[in-house]
């Protein structure tokens, strides 16, 4: 179907974070989830779990907990602050002090109008959230030793908080302790820390600590119903699902072990509470849970989430991962010079890539390299910054990127004489924009540099004049970040965000062309085709669509085959975060989540709705192949780019399972049978 | 013949009631091992390797053979009565493997070289695999309470037919037959003629006929022919089995030969093979365990495979088409064909003896006459006038060959006259019979016949070992002009017969040749030959080399006594010492070599993991 020779790009070493915490807001129905370099993705449910937007981190912050309330995301450090996120900025709205040392967790009331927060100095900090507000409201009684775990109860009246050697009850009406529960320890000279804590059905409190003991209390007496020793190692998380009757339970012995709340006996009103099931997904320590709709969500160091859907029968798969390839793009290439622009948290690289004239017919060979890639360019952030967003220009010859706080635009001089000596020289462009971007992106001619601003204003920078300048600005169509743009060969813009808007301008006539139907899912990748007047796009839940610009409406092949999609095709998990085409193969639509690259010819037939597209010969029966126009390839894993050149030239920028198991640290020692 | 060979065990631990079959899978000497719920296991049924093993899971329970199908490179079995499942030799398990799930009950799948699998329904209704539909079944001929005692398919010429036998609730035994022709199933069925209680059943197929051997437990073994062409049935009593039990199982090996197991001979059970044409035990061996139920026989890649109690054990065995020389002993081997000639020829039982014509026993009174006469001219013609008798047709073979006997007797007895011409005429025509070789051979020298010596040599198969050791003799002490002369007297074609394994010495048992072979100068022959082959091309020596390297093995390790105390024999052994020990020198350089060359084979047949490194440019097909 598809015979490309491809530039297998492995030298992209991405280094996803470790996962520290993950909270579910039931308002937004979204999940935060803070990794070790302080970012915080969010990531929506209703998508399918599609990664909407990351606030970026930096490499002096730290985020220890987060938390949802109403639709408002907060996060507490190590920099003793509580801070409150607005979303369309993606950046830090407003913080609170807790004057009490470093915050160690936080957790919100069910009413929603406080934040109590866990502080180094040993006492419970609350901050008043309501009317929009954040402010710090009193401290509880200090007690020896940190706070790091605590919880709020259904009435919102007591939290307990979990520390060293100890757990307690507070008043939150008095700030004074109620009760003190007392820990073992398994060595006299070593403490017994409390990591986590949560309140289920009757008010049982349950912990888990350093000793792998999860452990359940009767918060009304203070007494301890039952101790399950549950794990070889720290139990560094817990959750209780929505009944309040189910606790999950995790940590540095990655299994996360199930804990049911049931009837001792048959027709029998007292309950108790066992072990019921454990499932060993995670490689390295979990660090974070939560439960989403009957779906168990975790993450730790080997900075994968793990979805487990506890409502399955037993003996179906109920299990998933996804894993920590950005959704956005990361890697961006200069099509006309072969340049690859790879973008690191704190710094870019720019690659020229190798270069052969042998080509073959035979699937898998390698040929042989006439010159290897060279690096180009490295180029740091200022202070460490991290970047939210880049772009090369086609010809090389521009260069973006931008933090939380500006965009930085570069000449990018390459040497001609290439073949003898590859020479770069860079200069800064003395250029200022006014708001920071979220995306930018370089027409194909290079005459415009577009950018989405945090506050979704879309700003055109002419790049024709001797010094750059901004020439329009589009107003914000809704408050939504946005996530997504492309531009035409005929300067047309096409911007999506994540309110699932996507709108069309026209660069050179400064006007709003429309705006597309707005469908139910969000746009996971867009292009305009090999025609410029059509806008390819691929939503959440897997459908491609193609919108004709000049008659504003979906093409033909669009109305004919929306609802033709197989059911093995819409039920992927993976989303296309990659389309290419070339006007060499105007039919032919490269689509590529991170693993899969799908050649979707629009000539062919689409197959019928329960058709096999993975497997064209199998059960075919005449040992043909089923012609049909998803032509699919999983030869990569995990793929952070895939975009076609000229000709049958492809890139594929790939980071392997390997590469990133690679990078993470030690897991917790486990003897194994044989071993 | 047959031959059983010695017992091996193949595995052990075995449940009768987990093993469904043992199948081919689908590689040379590959057997496949289907146990009901624990696993699915391949072995190398020479070397009794396991190959490799896959797990049953627990969920599911093996309904059918799992069967090799080279045309989708998968195995294939039925599980759980509704689904099929099929996985490559490289899937780790069968839990994974591909899955198609019916709405109704399946029986087995059965596999036809070149074909897909075909799947058969317990209704009776047959199809191909990806051809199926998985709601509903294709209309069947069987009834729910139907029980399906035996299901095989063929290649019946480009058609494919597959057999199914089925008792039905009130005994009556009943052939399915569903014919591929043309894209399309055809179904016939026909009751059998012969409604009885089989202990055992088998199918074994030749041409378009397809024979049901039913074994009863009174031992008697019937046959119904079913010819596909012609939808006739032929009944047929083959023949009464001694010793059969109620643990006794049966399997074809051919048209013409069945393996029997758990058969009671000498009072220990045993597993042997019958020829059903003469009713003959041919071979039998006793089983490792004795007195163990749940017996099952396989025969699969010349090999019978026997689970008794726990173990699986395999004997090799041996089986060509059987002749009436070959029963009655007097050849070495079956294999070489005997000339077409007037001579004696295999008998047939069935054919009756008639008399004789007049006119050939007038004859044969005549030459008798003439003989004793001593007139040569006379006799001659008169042969002549037989022989073109006998060329004709309608005369009876049997009667023939007596005659033909008597006038070889004559020729060689007739004291007056030496009928050169008359006894290489019937030379020729391999009209010498077998028992009248020795005489002939023992004339010949008498007269010093080298040309016919080697003529007969050439052109009469299978010969006595006597004659060929009195032959062997006659020509080492033959002059060498006396001998080139007699093989130039031959033409060039039987020339030929002498370089290659037809030659008489070859396909001759060596330990016949023991009385004989203490032959010095045969011993002397043979060092020449091994000095030869030294230096040209042992390929292309007058005997195959190994060969002569095995005679005088065998010379010098049953006459060594001799040979030490002879002193002619001490020059020839040391002379050959030197030429063994610079062959010897040879042959480890070989062996050297022939390593390295494995090595660098080995190297260069093993697909590197291409290394992609950093960055390469490759090519991608995306089909």
């Amino acid at each position: 179907m598809g015979e490309f020779r491809v530039h297998h790009v492995r030298f992209f070493n991405y280094q996803p974070k470790t996962i520290n915490c993950i909270h579910y807001g039931k308002e937004a129905n979204k999940i935060a989830i803070a990794r070790s370099d302080a970012s915080i993705e969010i990531w929506s449910v209703k998508n399918n779990w599609y990664q909407e937007s990351v606030i970026p981190g930096g490499e002096e912050r730290s985020v220890e907990a987060v938390c949802w309330q109403e639709g408002r995301l907060f996060s507490a450090g190590l920099d003793g602050d509580v801070e409150e996120y607005d979303l369309q900025k993606l950046q830090s709205k407003t913080s609170a002090s807790s004057n009490a040392g470093p915050l160690w967790c936080v957790a919100s009331d069910s009413a929603g109008k406080y934040l109590a927060a866990g502080a180094e100095d040993g006492c419970v900090v609350l901050f008043d959230t309501d009317y929009n507000s954040l402010q710090y409201y009193k401290s509880f009684d200090r007690q020896e030793g940190r706070i790091l775990s605590l919880a709020w109860n259904s009435t919102d009246d007591i939290i307990v908080t979990g520390g060293t050697d100890n757990i307690r009850l507070w008043s939150v009406n008095s700030g004074h302790a109620l009760q003190r529960l007392t820990l073992g320890r398994t060595d006299k000279n070593k403490e017994t820390i409390v990591w986590c804590v949560a309140f289920a059905k009757d008010m049982t409190i349950v912990s888990g600590d350093s000793r792998g003991k999860t452990i359940f209390w009767n918060g009304r007496q203070g007494t301890q119903i039952k101790s399950i020793q549950s794990h070889k190692a720290d139990v560094l998380c817990l959750t209780v699902d929505e009944t309040e009757e189910t606790v999950f339970s995790s940590g540095v012995d990655p299994v996360v072990a199930q804990f049911d709340y049931i009837p001792a006996h048959k027709d029998s009103d007292m309950k108790i509470w066992v072990r019921s099931a454990v499932k060993s997904q995670h490689t390295h320590d979990v660090r974070g849970m939560t439960v989403v709709n009957g779906t168990l969500v975790s993450g730790g160091v080997d900075t994968n989430i793990i979805l487990n859907n506890i409502e399955t029968k037993k003996g179906a798969r109920n299990w998933r991962k996804l894993n920590s390839i950005p959704h956005h793009k990361v890697v961006h290439v200069a099509k006309q010079r072969k340049l690859v622009l790879l973008q690191y948290s704190n710094y870019l690289e720019l690659w020229k890539l190798g270069h052969t004239r042998a080509s073959s017919d035979k699937n898998g060979e390698i040929l042989p390299l006439e010159s290897n890639p060279l690096k180009l360019l490295q180029l740091k952030t200022k202070d460490d910054e991290h970047i939210v967003c880049s772009g090369i220009s086609s010809d090389g010859e521009w260069l973006c990127y931008a933090d939380q706080f500006s965009l930085r635009l570069y000449k990018v001089t390459l040497n001609k004489d290439e073949l003898l000596s590859d020479q770069i020289s860079i200069k800064r462009v003395p250029f200022k924009l006014v708001i920071p971007p979220h995306r930018v992106e370089f027409s194909p001619d290079a005459e415009y540099l577009v950018s989405a601003s945090n506050t979704s204003t879309i700003q055109v920078v002419s790049l024709q004049e001797d010094q750059p300048a901004v020439v329009h600005s589009f107003q914000a169509i809704s408050g939504n970040p946005v996530h997504l743009m492309s531009v035409s060969t005929d300067k047309v813009l096409a911007v999506a965000d994540v309110g699932h808007n996507i709108t069309l301008y026209n660069l050179q006539e400064k006007k709003m062309i429309c705006s597309l139907p707005k469908y139910s899912y969000v746009a996971t990748a867009m292009i305009f085709g090999a025609d410029p007047n059509n806008l390819v796009i691929a939503y959440a839940d897997q459908k491609i669509l193609e919108f004709s610009i000049p008659d504003e409406e979906y093409t033909e092949w669009c109305k004919t085959n929306c609802n033709k999609f197989p059911s093995k095709w819409l039920k992927r998990y993976n989303k296309i975060s990659h389309i290419s085409m070339s006007p060499a193969h105007p039919d032919k639509i490269l689509l590529g989540d991170d693993q899969t690259i799908c050649v979707l010819n629009k000539s062919e037939p689409f197959p019928s709705f329960d058709a096999d597209i993975y497997n064209r010969t199998k059960w075919a029966g005449d040992g043909k192949a089923n012609q049909n126009a998803f032509h699919i390839c999983s030869k990569y894993k995990y793929m952070l780019h895939m975009e076609l050149l000229e000709d049958d030239w492809l890139v594929i920028v790939e980071q392997t399972p390997i590469a990133l198991s690679e990078t993470l640290p030690m897991t917790l020692a486990q003897k194994k049978f044989g071993t | 013949m047959a031959a059983i060979g010695e017992s091996t065990t193949l595995c052990m631990h075995v449940d009768e009631k987990e093993l469904i079959s043992v199948t081919d899978g689908g590689s040379e000497n590959e057997i496949v091992l289907t146990m009901r719920s624990t696993n699915v296991s391949s072995y190398n049924v020479s070397s009794q390797k396991p190959i490799k093993s896959w797990s049953v899971p627990r969920m599911l329970k093996l309904q059918s053979p799992t069967i090799w199908n080279s045309k989708s490179d998968a195995y294939i079995t039925v599980s759980n009565q509704q689904e099929v499942r099929n996985w490559s030799k490289t899937d780790q398990n069968i839990e994974k493997a591909h899955k198609k799930r019916f709405k109704f009950s399946l029986h087995k799948v059965l596999n036809v070289d070149g074909y897909e699998p075909i799947v058969v329904c317990q209704n009776g209704a047959v199809g191909f695999l990806s051809d199926l539909d998985t709601s509903s079944p294709p209309e069947g001929h069987l009834h729910g309470d139907d029980e399906i005692l035996l299901c095989e398919a063929y290649r019946i010429s480009e058609d494919i037919c597959m057999a199914c036998l089925v008792k039905r609730k009130n005994s009556e035994t009943l052939l399915l037959l569903s014919t591929y022709k043309s894209d399309q199933w055809t179904y016939n069925t026909s009751r059998l003629d012969e409604d009885r209680n089989g202990l055992v059943y088998d199918f074994v197929c030749q041409g378009p006929v397809i024979r049901t051997l039913i074994l009863d437990p009174d031992g008697r073994l019937c046959s119904i022919d079913y010819d596909t062409e012609t939808n006739g049935q032929t009944y047929r009593y083959l023949c009464t089995l001694p010793g059969v039990t109620a643990n006794t199982k049966m399997v074809a090996l051919n048209w013409s030969h069945i393996a029997i197991g758990g058969l009671m001979k000498d009072k220990q059970e045993c597993v042997g093979i019958f020829n059903v044409k003469f009713g003959t035990l041919q071979d039998w061996k006793p089983l490792p365990e004795q007195g163990k139920s749940g017996l099952k026989l396989f025969a699969l890649h010349k090999h019978l495979i026997v689970l008794s109690g726990r173990c699986v054990y395999c004997f090799s065995y041996d089986c060509t088409t059987s002749s009436i020389d070959s029963i009655l002993g007097n050849l070495s081997s079956t294999e070489v064909k005997t000339p077409s000639s007037s001579g004696p020829v295999s008998w047939s039982r069935t054919s009756s003896i008639k008399h004789t014509d007049t006119d050939v026993h007038e004859l044969f009174t005549q030459l008798v006459t003439q003989a004793s006469n001593r007139k040569k001219k006379l006799f001659t013609d008169l042969v002549d006038k037989y022989l073109s008798f006998a060329d004709k047709e309608g005369h009876n073979t049997v009667s023939m060959s007596t005659y033909t006997g008597q006038i070889v007797d004559l020729c060689l007895s007739t004291e007056g006259f030496w009928p050169r011409d008359v006894v290489r005429n019937l030379i020729n025509r391999g009209a010498i019979p077998h028992s009248k070789l020795q005489r002939l051979f023992d004339c010949l020298m008498s007269h010093s016949e080298t040309e016919m010596i080697l003529r007969t040599l050439t052109v009469m198969k299978e010969l006595p070992e006597v004659c060929i050791c009195k032959c062997l003799e006659f020509i080492l002490s033959c002059e060498d002009s006396q001998l080139e002369n007699a093989i130039n007297s031959l033409n060039l074609t039987e020339k030929t017969a002498h370089t290659t394994d037809d030659c008489p010495l070859c396909w001759t048992k060596t330990y016949f040749l023991y009385p004989y072979l203490i032959n010095i100068e045969l011993l002397k022959y043979l060092n020449y030959i091994l000095n030869e082959g030294k230096q040209s091309n042992p390929a292309a020596a007058t005997l195959p080399y190994v060969k002569v390297v095995d005679w005088i093995c065998h010379i010098v390790d049953s006459h060594v006594t001799q040979l030490i105390i002879s002193p002619d024999a001490r020059q020839i052994l040391l002379d050959l010492h030197d030429v063994v020990q610079s062959q010897l020198q040879l042959y480890e350089e070989l062996v050297i070599l022939d390593t390295l060359l494995a090595q660098l084979k080995e190297k260069s047949t093993i697909p590197r993991s291409k290394k992609v490194g950093q960055y390469c440019i490759e090519v991608l097909h995306i089909l």
